[in-house]
């Protein structure tokens, strides 16, 4: 393939674009522009007004997405369903919706809109294909997810610490949490492995890209 | 060294070839342990992550008013202890044997060299790690809902208002400005 003078290839303004967006944020500065394009070829842009919700919990989940501008509520139903909580917030430069794709599990969260925000978004798919082949990429992804993961655990102990020791009060233990093991569950590898043609759901996030 | 057999049936180390599996499992260093062993201590620094290979075992945060609550419990093949090891920071929370446990520990040097590492083997260990922690958010998540739906807790919820999902979110590109040449 031949490359430009920028070391890039594509000769596509959309994809030479969001390539400079990808590489504008923490996650993807380290990919050099040929890499970045070759991720922006694979991504599609989106468009978020405030309250819109871009996926729902329990929905198949087929995307991951990078937020470019704006913000995204994390946000969970509760066991009994009568109130929805704000798990965490994600702003420019974060990876949303990632860990549903790489378990190729039902979103255990719903994404919503807090303001107008703008997204890339790239398919379970393609992200399946940048591991197999051990993109950079894959790295700089795997890399964040590990970051964010880290941060959200150690947030969530601090909230529930929070909610636990309330002073005077003796802390409400509520019924013993189930044992939890691995799953044999479908996966990333799966997905990698799988019939291309075999899957095909519906959703918020299940959008023609 | 960890058999062969028992490696095959981490589900941690799923997806791993041949020669990812035996590179992991050459790092790996076998114990067992009694019932109520403190596996990982909450707030310690010390010791790499564990893979519980049978048994089970309670994790338990300790509060800061001096109690502890029970936050999960693990049963053969959870990969644990990662955190620690990714941020450097404390441990969040302290694991304890619940009858006879045999473990296997990743030393921290080797989990930071496949975390930083960027062969076929640590990628895969890296997806391995994100799939953990993947398990480990979802478990807490669904924990706080709990603790959200118990009265009189002060956990913050947000009333939002139902939005009906659309149908195609690609339709949303048509209202994106122009884009200009880059």
């Amino acid at each position: 393939m031949t490359t430009n003078a920028d070391g890039g290839w594509s000769t596509d303004p959309v994809v030479r674009r969001m390539a400079e967006e990808l590489r504008s944020t923490d996650v993807f500065q380290m990919l050099d522009t040929g890499e970045a394009q070759h991720v922006a070829s694979l991504c599609s842009r989106k468009l978020l007004g405030p309250g819109d919700v871009l996926f729902e919990e329990g929905q198949p989940a087929r995307f991951l997405f990078l937020v470019l501008r704006g913000e995204l509520q994390i946000v969970v139903t509760s066991p009994a369903g009568d109130a929805r909580v704000v798990v965490g917030t994600v702003g420019p430069g974060s990876l949303v919706g990632e860990m549903a794709v790489l378990e190729a599990v039902p979103r255990s969260a719903s994404g919503q809109a807090a303001v107008t925000c703008e997204l890339l978004q790239l398919p379970g798919r393609a992200f399946a294909e940048l591991v197999a082949s051990a993109h950079p990429a894959a790295f700089a992804i795997l890399r964040q997810m590990q970051h964010t993961l880290s941060h959200r655990l150690r947030s969530l102990d601090e909230r529930i610490d929070a909610v636990l020791d309330d002073g005077d009060q003796k802390p409400r233990t509520p019924s013993p949490p189930p044992v939890t093991r691995p799953d044999p569950e479908p996966t990333l590898w799966h997905l990698i492995d799988s019939d291309r043609g075999s899957r095909s759901h519906g959703g918020p996030d299940d959008s023609k890209g | 060294m960890i058999p062969k057999a028992e490696l095959a049936k981490i589900p941690a180390f799923e997806g791993f070839d041949h020669r990812a599996r035996n590179a992991v499992g050459a790092m790996l260093r076998l114990s067992a342990s009694r019932d109520s062993s403190v596996l990982v201590a909450q707030g310690s620094r010390s010791g790499g992550a564990y893979v519980l290979l049978s048994g089970e075992a309670r994790v338990v945060r300790e509060l800061p008013n001096g109690s502890s609550v029970d936050v999960r419990t693990i049963g053969p093949g959870t990969l644990f202890g990662l955190l620690s090891c990714l941020d450097g920071a404390p441990r969040s929370a302290t694991v304890i044997a619940r009858g006879p446990v045999r473990l296997a520990e990743l030393p921290r040097e080797a989990v930071t060299e496949l975390l930083e590492g960027r062969t076929t083997v640590a990628l895969r260990f890296q997806v391995a790690v994100c799939r953990t922690l993947f398990r480990e958010m979802r478990a807490t998540n669904r924990r706080l809902a709990e603790l959200a739906a118990i009265p009189d807790t002060e956990i913050a919820t947000v009333e939002l208002e139902p939005v009906e999902p659309l149908d195609d979110l690609e339709d949303l590109s048509e209202s994106l400005l122009p884009l200009s040449d880059a």
